[in-house]
């Protein structure tokens, strides 16, 4: 509650005051003895120190002529004249003289005027209906309505031109009525209400003004019957399209459609005889006391106690009388009314008073409602509703530094905004506010705010804390949102020119919603940290502004390892990261020991941080090889896209084993053919070998023998360089046949290892990737078998033996050659044997296939000459059917169908049907 | 999404603008709820949707393309944004479902194994994971079902806690592809 308006008695010890009229500087009294009583009032234009005074200048004894009390009294502007209802009789007189104009005592269709119980004026610009050619123009209408018992007589000036009066039936005597709008007239009847246009006629029932919604009329009968009181209708006309009607002690919101627009009406506290609107409030005269309320929130704004007041003049110029007196209700000043209500602490009430308000009529509107909102927040934050405040602070846009001052160290310190840094800027916001009297209140407002937060963060603890804090994250997630997609946008597009529409930011303001950004995120992380600290990693993982150094010691406090990782991680503190994990892998019980943390880190890591993978991947290689090899050996296109002989020259010097494992995975699981990894890999190998004790050391040989000759992208000349010159033959015999130098490679087979099979098996591979190849190199085993052994041991056993396999893959010429003289027929029996039913073979194979062919081009032949022996007939009239010309002695085509065309014709006719 | 409800599959690509919605009604556990679920666009990643909407979430759908191993990368990042946004109250057991979809291209294409699927959901607190064809509609049913499930387990967790959940909402990861949320 607070004071919206002045009350000052003007008039005192009336005689019996009957109706009231006020405009320009008069006052109008009507007495019961039709006497009518003229005031000039001189007042401030705002309710102050000074008192409207008030002057009688005319009595009017005989007003009414009848001597009847003055009932009813208005004024209508726009055509200078006074309305008055006395005796039954509507009479117009004018407004200075107070002379008779007219008498309305008879319609011109003859109704008899007399009996009149009420009228309503009502003058409203209109738009005439636009004609041909002709736009609407803007036309004065004032509408006068009379309440003759049954009927409602409409007289309507048109810029002052008067029209034939209009009259209607009405079901009841009109208790009450008044103009909501245009041609709208709400009447009010003892048992119900009704919107009636005058123009169209449409009549629509409302509702009763008394007893439920929907009760019938026999209910209202009974309710009389019984002599309960009857509430009489109320219709008051209120801004925006609405009017309120009286229901018992409550005003029901109606839009002018009758249609009701707000959920609950106004309940007062006793039940209303007279009601009225003075912007922006609406005045009820109850039983005991006059009440003032603000239509918005419906709050009461100022209780009021007038004896016996009955009569109510509204609008600008508030009176309210009572049979022996008048009171001048002058408002405040908004500004002290608001002033008022902050002063009061009723923000809700002052915010509200302010929306209503047009913005002319009060300085810096804006800031004004902007300042109360914020301290409404506040207040509301105070009062621990702080779900409401944050929300508020959020419509408002406050900055986030300002808001955090309002929660306890924990989560505030070093953030908070220097207080001296904060009052320089609260006094910056505070400076454009006028008058001193602003100025004062800012200030004001601001020790409280510094007070109630010094008092109430030390007051913030458990439960309420813990609703403080999330409602907290709430609103910070919100500022995060809207904040980083500022940035994002400006993060996005630095190079490209912008376009005039995007607000584009300069430097400074970037950094300061950078700044902005690393409060938003520190306090959310520790928000989180405090109330829900599931949700530290995921914010630690994302991109976020939080502040590094505020973040890692709250971390390392608490122990927080596993989020420390997350944000090192997430800042690029890859090295500081992996210090941390390599340290908590020796420590026991927690989350992140042992080697699989760093793994994982480590494979997430990609090519650009090569050498703290390199560096950090020692250890774990050293720790757990098995694990550890995982860090290269990741099936992630990160991991993938490592620089591999890198890779290897760092595993090699951990260990020839896990260079020799990387390589084979590369090779094998991801089709390396890069030529040096294969050479290493070899190279490794031997290596490898030159080290390992036996039991190993055969598996690896096998593999080695396996890679050289499953590879095909090693350089045989360079590892063949780089074998021991001892032993490794069956090595040196593939490296050789790699080179092409089969006679070599035979040469270790048979010289060196002595293994017949080996060499032979050498040949037929040979011989199944080319036979001609294969051809020569069993002759050369051949040839070098019957060299014997450098020791001059004979190898003629295995010659024969080879010749006796293969006999017929060899040239035998070329053998007999090369046999020494001394072999024996028989020895050489089955390769003579072989060689000739081979050649026998050959003969009877080469004969049948001679005489299929023979076959083949008798068919051939007889084929060709039937298709020659095919004859077609051109007529005189044969036509082609391409051109539809006559084929005459032209050259011609025929295809196998027997169709015929020109030659020329052929290819048209091909492509037009592309089956033949 | 449209698969489910509408049963109907466009090949054309439309990006999400802000967020697709629709509704549909299912049967869990002999109850009927009406599930809401809301495709938020993946191209921008949260940036269209207000914090208040994310908050009454009772269950948020991961969808990735099997063809496109960004896609599937991207997962993490999305969960932590969605926890972030919606802060749960028991964040580590949010109901999330993983689809994994378009598996009806040849398996040529396929970039994400199912094991490395799996292993991922596992490690995230043994998310669901379904392989999903929006086009060819398979698994979507299923899916849905276990979306829904889940949702109302965590609705009545919630009801204890006494708060006011009501959409069920589905973040996509399905941004960069060729036919996108749409998909879903």
């Amino acid at each position: 509650m607070h004071e919206a308006f002045q009350v000052t008695s003007v008039l005192e010890k009336l005689n019996k005051v009957e109706s009231i009229c006020a405009y320009g500087d008069k006052l109008l009294v009507g007495t019961s003895t039709g006497q009518l009583l003229v005031y000039r009032v001189t007042e401030p234009l705002v309710a102050g120190d000074e008192k409207p005074k008030v002057e009688l200048v005319d009595t009017r004894d005989r007003f009414s002529p009848s001597r009847r009390p003055i009932e009813q009294i208005d004024f209508i502007k726009e055509m200078s004249c006074l309305v008055s209802l006395s005796d039954g009789y509507v009479s117009l007189h004018d407004h200075t003289t107070f002379e008779l104009i007219t008498k309305l005592s008879k319609s011109t269709k003859g109704l008899n005027l007399s009996g009149v119980n009420l009228f309503a004026v009502q003058t409203s610009f209109e738009m005439t209906k636009p004609g041909d050619g002709s736009e609407g123009i803007p036309i004065v209408i004032t509408r006068l309505a009379l309440a003759v018992k049954r009927r409602l007589v409409i007289y309507t000036w048109k810029d002052t031109e008067f029209e034939e009066p209009r009259d209607f039936g009405v079901p009841d005597r009109v208790k009450a009525m008044t103009w909501v709008g245009g041609s709208k007239l709400c009447v009010g009847f003892a048992s119900e209400y009704a919107l009636m246009d005058v123009e169209t006629g449409a009549f629509t029932d409302l509702f009763a003004p008394t007893g439920p919604p929907d009760a019938s009329k026999l209910s209202n009968l009974y309710n009389s019957a019984l002599g309960s009181k009857v509430s009489k209708p109320l219709v008051t006309k209120i801004p925006n399209n609405e009017m309120l009607l009286g229901k018992d002690n409550v005003s029901i919101f109606l839009g002018l459609d009758g249609s009701p627009t707000r959920r609950v009406g106004i309940e007062w506290s006793g039940v209303p005889e007279e009601m009225g609107f003075s912007y922006p409030f609406v005045i009820a005269i109850l039983p005991k006391h006059v009440e003032v309320r603000n239509i918005e929130t419906q709050a009461l704004v100022q209780q009021i106690p007038l004896n016996q007041a009955k009569y109510l003049n509204d609008g600008r110029l508030l009176y309210i009388a009572s049979p022996t007196q008048v009171w001048r209700l002058m408002p405040f000043s908004f500004n002290k009314q608001i002033d008022d209500l902050v002063a009061r602490k009723e923000y809700a009430e002052a915010i509200s008073l302010l929306e209503q308000l047009e913005p002319i009529l009060l300085e810096k509107k804006e800031e004004r409602m902007q300042q109360i909102r914020d301290l409404l927040a506040h207040h509301l934050f105070h009062e621990g509703q702080f779900e409401a405040s944050l929300n508020l602070f959020t419509d408002l846009g406050t900055n986030p530094a300002e808001v955090l001052t309002l929660y306890p160290e924990d989560i505030s310190a070093g953030l908070r905004l220097d207080k001296k840094e904060l009052k320089a800027k609260l006094q910056m916001e505070a400076a454009p506010k006028e008058g001193a009297q602003n100025e004062e209140s800012g200030s004001s407002n601001e020790d409280t705010q510094s007070q109630a937060s010094t008092s109430t963060s030390d007051q913030l603890e458990g439960a309420k804390l813990e609703q403080a804090v999330s409602a907290l994250i709430r609103f910070l997630t919100e500022q995060r949102q809207k904040n980083s997609k500022i940035l994002y946008r400006n993060h996005l597009s630095p190079a490209s020119p912008r376009s005039p529409l995007e607000t584009s930011i300069n430097e400074a303001e970037l950094r300061q919603y950078q700044e902005m950004a690393r409060l938003i995120d520190t306090a959310l992380l520790k928000c989180y940290m405090m109330t829900n600290d599931a949700l530290v990693g995921p914010l630690l993982r994302v991109q976020n502004n939080c502040d590094v150094n505020l973040v890692e010691t709250l971390l390392l406090e608490k122990h927080k390892y596993r989020e420390l990782v997350d944000l090192y991680q997430g800042k690029g503190l890859h090295e500081k990261s992996l210090e941390l994990l390599h340290r908590l892998s020796e420590e026991p019980a927690n989350r992140l020991q042992g080697v699989i943390p760093t793994i994982l880190y480590l494979q997430k890591l990609g090519a650009e941080h090569f050498d703290l993978i390199l560096k950090y991947s020692k250890w774990v290689l050293e720790q757990d090889p098995d694990e550890g090899m995982q860090i290269f050996l990741d099936e992630s296109p990160e991991v993938e896209s490592f620089d591999r002989m890198a890779v290897c020259s760092h595993l090699e010097a951990i260990k020839i084993d896990l260079a020799i494992i990387y390589l084979e995975h590369i090779i094998h699981e991801w089709d390396e053919d890069n030529e040096e990894a294969h050479n290493k890999l070899i190279l490794l190998y031997l290596r490898a070998l030159q080290q390992e004790d036996s039991a190993v050391a055969q598996e690896t040989r096998d593999r080695l023998l396996r890679f050289l000759s499953e590879s095909t992208f090693y350089r045989p000349q360079l590892i063949l360089n780089r074998i021991p010159s001892e032993g490794f033959f069956e090595e040196r015999a593939i490296l050789l046949s790699r080179l092409g130098e089969h006679e070599q490679a035979l040469k270790i087979y048979v010289y060196k290892l002595h293994n017949y099979s080996l060499a032979e098996d050498y040949c037929n591979r040979l011989y199944q990737e080319d036979p001609d190849e294969g051809r020569r190199n069993y002759l050369t085993l051949l040839r070098v078998y019957l060299r014997g052994m450098p020791d001059g041991q004979s190898l003629i056993q295995p010659a024969l033996e080879l010749l006796g396999r293969h006999g017929s893959q060899i040239d035998a010429a070329a053998v007999l050659k090369e046999l020494p003289k001394d072999t024996k027929l028989n020895q050489v029996f089955p390769f003579l044997e072989k060689y000739i039913r081979e050649a026998n073979k050959t003969s009877a194979m080469d004969l049948v296939v001679k005489n299929l062919l023979r076959a083949e081009q008798m068919q051939v032949q007889e084929q060709l000459i039937y298709y020659r022996s095919r004859a077609v007939r051109i007529t005189e009239d044969r036509m082609c059917p391409q051109c539809h010309k006559r084929i005459g002695n032209s050259v011609f085509a025929v295809f196998p169908n027997g169709m015929v065309v020109h030659y020329s014709c052929k290819e048209k006719i091909e492509k037009a049907h592309h089956t033949y | 999404m449209n698969q489910y409800v509408n049963k109907k599959f466009s090949n054309q690509y439309k990006a999400t603008i802000g967020a697709d919605f629709l509704t549909k009604e299912v049967m869990v556990d002999d109850r009927l709820v009406t599930m809401q679920i809301w495709d938020t666009a993946g191209q921008e990643r949260f940036q269209s949707l207000g914090v208040a909407f994310y908050r009454g979430a009772d269950c948020c759908v991961l969808v990735y393309d099997v063809n496109n191993a960004k896609s599937f990368e991207t997962l993490d990042s999305w969960r932590d944004e969605f926890l972030i946004q919606a802060s749960p109250r028991d964040p580590e057991n949010f109901p999330f479902v993983v689809l994994g979809n378009k598996i009806d291209l040849e398996e040529s294409k396929r970039m994400v194994s199912q094991k490395r699927a799996m292993t991922w959901c596992q490690s995230k607190g043994n998310i669901p994971y379904f392989e999903t064809s929006a086009k060819e509609a398979i698994n979507v049913e299923q899916a849905f079902q276990t979306i829904a499930k889940n949702a109302l387990a965590q609705e009545t967790e919630m009801e204890i806690y006494n708060d006011f959940p009501d959409p069920i909402q589905l973040g996509s990861a399905d941004n960069k592809t060729d036919f996108g949320n749409c998909a879903c």
